[in-house]
């Protein structure tokens, strides 16, 4: 078998003229060994003398030429070892020499060399690729990643300043706004000022309580457009919560403020569609105005709230805050924290004004009126804490107090022989209490009281959402034996809805209408239509308000049958009441 | 992919060396590779440099979102 990626080139030289000596033999004999087990071959080449026969050997190995290899020997020391090139290929040589010989052999590098040499190559290139490859990869792969993050990180800051209803800002927005706007001053040479608006929607809680909630939050993100269309690009509008919003428009003066806040109330005024039913929404403004006002962001919000509730207490839609506008709202927070109490402690008592039949001026009934008897602060009018009840989201317990109250009285004017039915004022609102009717049924019962010493008044108002909610309580407090009426009649939008819808046993007209029965000829009429409307209906019509003698006079001559007013009685304390009627039975 | 360029100048200039050092070895010296494939890819990456040189447009870059040139 030959061995043809290798082979080895020797020179044997010894003197011709003597034999081959025993070193020599056995130098040689240890090449032919080698080239056995190694796979060399060698080659004998006496001095001089080089026979075909020799060179045949040494070119079967290689067609190398090798003379050319041989021309490229170093011919230094005898001993020594090296490595030429010749061709494509390398060759490793090796010399040595004894006393009377020499020996060249030379080998081409083995199959190893080459191959190392091979893929070193490629690998050098491969990896040089591979390298920039993942270089990119890693460039694209981390600017990804920080995108992602990035983004993470906006929107995680924008829920945290903004609304998820609305996408308006929220309030650490603008405080940070009102921060930016207000504490970094030192560019402008103008001064800052600017006027903070706090609106409260009038409407929220009953759309909320008789829609549903997705009703509710479809009327703060038309509300929240509506106004977003109306600011301009530096004015900034966000949701403080439930249905409160702010706008904080800077630089704008107290006389421009005022002609936005009417836009704003014209706007919120706007009925909007909710379950095909046009709402009026209403809203509450109040302005506070910086610095003139308040000069620290805090007061600011304060005052534009003190200013809002003025203006939702006196049904104007907007308000300026006013100096004195702090001292009704410390009143009003202190208040609004002692209501629980008052609830618990009963100290919210309820007062009673007479009903008359004016013919025979006999007391035929008595309204029953809210009244807090405060600690401190003496007896409140309903006007001091109704408002507080409403936005506590306490109507309905309140509502459940007071007829608790009344039937509680009824049973005690029983065990004194005192028969008087008690009327007590509810709002639609109440009636949303879809328990309300078995709460009242348990009462009765509990106390023996019949139902028709129950009188419910309806305080008809604007409120009325959801008639149908409505009507079926009512029918059910019919149904049991209550008496209904309507209160403040001709006021509010849908009275003669109500009256054509319910069995209404009592009609109560607004005392509006009787204060200038008089002087005013429309009222008159007014007047003198409802108690043809109440003849007709077959219910009784009782006239509010009635403050002197000729008013009480005419309304008779009108054939009007009933009323109360300050001219009879004013709403006064139980004890006084039940002295009263104790004295009328007894004469 | 919009063509916007998203280079500098050092980081066009360097691309460009390295473009056309890579495409000449290639061209020139690629039998010194022996291996078709990779000589074919060094030459793409040759390209590609020099693509950014004339462009200072780098679609690496423009995947990853990268952009070493100053907005103005």
């Amino acid at each position: 078998m030959e061995k043809q990626l290798s082979f080895i080139h020797s020179e044997l030289v010894h003197d011709q003229n003597n034999d081959i000596n025993q070193p020599f033999q056995e130098s040689v004999k240890w090449l032919i060994d080698k080239s056995e087990n190694t796979g060399l071959y060698v080659n004998i080449i006496p001095l001089k003398t080089v026979t075909d026969k020799h060179w045949q050997l040494a070119k079967k190995i290689s067609n190398t030429n090798l003379q050319e290899l041989l021309a490229k020997l170093p011919d230094v020391s005898p001993n020594d070892f090296g490595e030429i090139k010749s061709g494509d290929n390398n060759y490793l040589w090796y010399r040595f020499s004894g006393s009377d010989f020499k020996i060249l052999l030379i080998t081409e590098t083995t199959a190893l060399d080459k191959a190392m040499v091979y893929v070193s190559k490629r690998l050098l290139l491969v990896s040089a690729i591979v390298l920039w490859l993942v270089i990119w990869l890693a460039l694209a792969m981390s600017t990804q990643i920080i995108k992602r993050v990035e983004s993470k990180n906006k929107q995680l800051a924008k829920m945290a300043t903004h609304d998820s209803l609305t996408g308006l800002p929220n309030r650490l927005y603008l405080e940070e706004q009102l921060n930016q706007d207000l504490l970094n001053v030192s560019n402008q040479d103008i001064p800052m000022e600017g006027c903070l608006f706090m609106i409260d929607l009038d409407k929220f809680k009953e759309v909320n309580d008789s829609f549903g909630h997705s009703a509710g939050d479809f009327l703060l993100k038309e509300v929240a457009k509506r106004l977003t269309d109306l600011l301009t690009s530096n004015q900034l509008l966000v949701r403080v919560g439930g249905d409160e919003f702010i706008i904080w428009a800077p630089q704008l003066t107290i006389e421009d403020a005022q002609i936005v806040a009417k836009q704003l109330v014209k706007e919120c005024d706007e009925p909007i569609m909710i379950n095909k039913l046009a709402v009026n929404t209403g809203a509450s403004i109040g302005i506070a105005h910086y610095p003139s006002q308040a000069n620290t962001i805090e007061m600011l919000i304060v005052c534009a709230d003190t200013a809002m509730y003025k203006a939702k207490q006196m049904h104007i839609g907007w308000h300026l805050f006013d100096e004195l506008n702090i001292q009704d709202y410390k009143n009003r927070l202190s208040l609004r924290s002692e209501l629980n109490d008052a609830l618990l402690e009963r100290q919210i008592k309820l007062h009673y004004q007479p009903k008359l039949a004016l013919q025979t001026s006999d007391i035929v009934g008595v309204e029953a009126l809210a009244r807090w008897h405060h600690p401190q602060k003496g007896i409140l009018s309903p006007f001091h804490f109704i408002e507080l009840i409403e936005q506590s989201g306490r109507v309905q317990e309140f509502g459940r107090y007071i007829i608790r109250l009344a039937i509680e009285q009824l049973a005690q004017w029983k065990e004194l022989g005192i028969t008087m039915p008690i009327a007590v004022n509810l709002s639609p609102y109440n009636l949303l209490d879809l328990e309300l009717v078995d709460f009242i049924q348990q009462l009765l019962n509990k106390y023996d009281v019949s139902a028709n010493q129950l009188e419910i008044e309806l305080t008809e108002n604007e409120t009325s959402l959801n008639i149908d909610i409505i009507s079926v309580q009512l029918e059910k407090l019919s149904k049991i034996g209550v008496i209904l009426a309507i209160d403040d009649f001709g006021t509010g939008m849908s009275s003669l809805a109500y009256i054509a819808n319910l069995n209404v046993n009592v009609i109560k007209i607004d005392r509006a209408f009787i204060i200038d029965i008089l002087t005013n000829r429309k009222h008159k009429a007014i007047v003198a239509a409802t108690i043809r409307l109440s003849q007709a209906l077959n219910c009784k019509m009782v006239a509010e308000g009635i403050e002197d003698e000729e008013q009480l006079l005419l309304l008779m001559k009108m054939g009007c049958e009933f009323g109360q007013g300050y001219y009879f009685s004013k709403p006064i304390p139980i004890q006084e009441m039940t002295e009263q009627l104790n004295n009328t039975i007894q004469a | 992919m919009k063509l916007t360029q998203n280079l500098n100048l050092i980081d066009r200039s360097a691309r460009g060396i390295i473009g056309v050092l890579v495409t000449l070895f290639a061209l020139f010296n690629g039998s010194y590779i022996e291996e078709p494939i990779i000589e074919i890819l060094l030459g793409i990456f040759g390209v590609l440099n020099l693509i950014s040189l004339f462009s200072g447009w780098c679609p690496v870059y423009q995947i990853a979102g990268l952009s070493t040139r100053s907005e103005r």
